[in-house]
């Protein structure tokens, strides 16, 4: 990507985080929310600024890069277009442990634990994955879904048996993935994990650009196969493991941000990364804004957004596929 | 001076022995090529020696140093790996994915030196594909990717080239200059090791052939002595004409085995 598209890329960024500040259920005049940020004492607009829409902002920047940067770690991992964050089971395995907590009531007792044992299962399960799967490429995959499955059935379980019908309806919201009121506490708890995952994900990177050629070539290059897979596995479980945890399942957006950048970086995996990080955070964010803006009775969640706005995608990369695959 | 010697090599994929007790020494210089019927273990065999999947039984010495012993990243600076038919995953350019030949020896970050920049020219010079820099690998035809890989081969100049079937899909023409740039690579001092499935082309530009059956090498030593139509006859199930092995007007035919 050169330096013209990076910076049209960095001041959407900023355009994008800019206005997830300004726009919110209540209209303040940007002039409001300065002044309330400066005020010595505490005010509405500063708290709903510092307490409400900085984190959210935060979280959706963070959770956007993870998302963004996982799929397009593992598109190049799996040289596969579709490959998306949620293949190794590990966001299933997020949900999954963030759903314990509802049903069993421990998100009630202490707000934390959503989050907590989303990152236990993210982890147990990319654990699982790795396990069973270790050693290919499609084993990996075919053990991702696996693990899908299983936290697929848990859930289900939870829903079936839940205790009442408004833990049910709040085990399923939940599920439906939102960036609204998370808190500093749970933006802090998840944002070591996701540092963590984007390091061990961006250190794949010269390993995927060998292995365009194959995993004996990338091999005989030097490249270790097995320690790629391994980076890639745990960047995720920790990145999008500790993304969903607190903010629910939110699909689509690993899948296409790094589809938005390949043509302008020459398809070389390696610098589809950190353009796609770039990407996933703008979407996230700019779903998150339009979730404030569009009119609904219920809060619209940016789950269902993502998906809405991201199936028509899937259908175009389809025909796509069909058009130029061989 | 480059030295690869293995002793006593057995792999078994699900019981089966697919390389036999092979054992065989190589040096910097030889253009060897590794003949064979389909099934007879050529690949398994060059994988090995490659260092990419390590032996069952016996081992492989570069050297003098156990191969396995060698660091991933110093034996990717000293020999080349070419697995049978390479593809393109992505549609990066020609330019690009022959540099890619260039990782072992590129730095930690940041893009590509002007001096690789240089040989990643030269080495599409060489294999003809100055005109398709630019275009997409994966719009190449299979021809021209086998040149491209063959390039992407080279670029890091290795000490050692182990190639599995690198001129498969090749027009005639294109096939000599491959074959000859092998030649060439060996006469230079790079150990070479290729299957070849051109019976004449290896009469005519292989230094030494390594013949492989049921796993197991059947006959190994300079061209001019080794390839002969017994050899071939054994080997292949073909009755076979051997002509100046060894030489550049070399020609091998064959015709279906005669039986009573």
């Amino acid at each position: 990507m050169n330096r013209l598209l990076w910076s049209a890329a960095f001041l959407l960024l900023a355009l994008v985080m800019l206005l997830s500040l300004v726009i919110g259920q209540v209209w303040l005049p940007p002039a409001a929310l300065l002044d309330g940020l400066f005020a010595p004492d505490p005010n509405l607009a500063g708290l709903i600024l510092v307490e409400l829409r900085l984190p959210r902002m935060v979280l959706g920047l963070m959770v956007g890069a993870a998302l963004g940067l996982s799929g397009a770690v593992l598109q190049g991992l799996l040289r596969n277009p579709l490959a998306e964050p949620g293949l190794l089971g590990v966001s299933a395995g997020a949900a999954l442990g963030a759903v314990i907590a509802i049903y069993f009531g421990l998100a009630m007792l202490y707000p934390l634990a959503t989050p907590i044992l989303g990152i236990v299962g993210a982890l147990l399960a990319g654990l699982l994955t790795f396990t069973i799967g270790r050693g290919g490429t499609l084993t990996l995959i075919l053990a991702g879904a696996a693990v899908s499955g299983l936290a697929a059935a848990g859930l289900s379980l939870a829903l079936n048996l839940a205790p009442s019908p408004y833990a049910a309806y709040e085990i399923t919201s939940w599920l439906l993935g939102s960036l609204s009121e998370r808190s500093w506490a749970q933006v802090l708890l998840a944002a070591p994990f996701i540092l963590a995952g984007l390091a061990c994900l961006v250190a794949t990177m010269r390993a995927l650009d060998a292995l365009t050629l194959g995993e004996a070539q990338a091999a005989s290059l030097g490249i270790d196969v097995d320690r790629t897979r391994l980076l890639a596995l745990l960047g995720t479980a920790l990145a999008v493991g500790a993304a969903t945890s607190v903010t629910g399942a939110v699909g689509f957006i690993g899948l296409v941000a790094p589809h938005l950048v390949r043509p302008f970086v020459g398809h070389q995996p390696s610098r589809v990364l950190l353009p796609s990080a770039l990407f996933g955070a703008i979407l996230l964010m700019s779903a998150d804004i339009a979730t404030r803006i569009i009119p609904t009775t219920q809060e619209l969640k940016l789950g269902v957004l993502t998906s809405l706005a991201g199936t028509p995608f899937f259908f175009w990369l389809v025909l796509r596929l069909k058009r130029t695959a061989p | 001076m480059t030295r690869l010697s293995a002793q006593s090599l057995t792999v078994r994929r699900g019981g089966r022995a697919i390389v036999d007790g092979v054992s065989i020494t190589a040096e910097s210089g030889q253009f060897i090529a590794l003949l064979g019927p389909n099934g007879a273990g050529k690949s398994t065999l060059l994988t090995c020696l490659a260092g990419l999947a390590p032996p069952d039984e016996g081992r492989i010495m570069l050297d003098g140093e156990p191969l396995f012993r060698v660091g991933r990243r110093a034996l990717a600076r000293r020999r080349a790996f070419l697995p049978q038919s390479p593809r393109a995953e992505w549609p990066i350019s020609v330019e690009r994915l022959v540099a890619l030949g260039l990782t072992p020896q590129l730095p930690a970050f940041g893009g590509l030196p002007a001096d690789m920049l240089a040989r990643v020219a030269t080495v599409l010079a060489d294999a003809d594909l100055t005109a398709r820099r630019d275009q997409p690998a994966t719009t190449l035809s299979g021809g021209e990717l086998a040149r491209a890989m063959l390039a992407r081969a080279l670029v890091g100049e290795p000490d050692m080239l182990l190639a599995d079937e690198p001129l498969a899909g090749l027009d005639p023409r294109h096939a000599l200059d491959g074959i000859m740039r092998l030649r060439g690579l060996a006469d230079s001092g790079t150990l070479v090791i290729a299957s070849l499935h051109d019976l004449t082309l290896a009469a005519r530009y292989a230094s030494h052939v390594a013949v492989m059956r049921a796993g197991q090498l059947v006959a190994f030593g300079e061209t001019a002595a080794t390839l002969t139509a017994d050899l071939l006859r054994a080997v292949f199930d073909v009755e076979a004409c051997v002509g100046g092995a060894g030489t550049a007007t070399a020609v091998v035919d064959f015709v279906a085995r005669i039986r009573e």
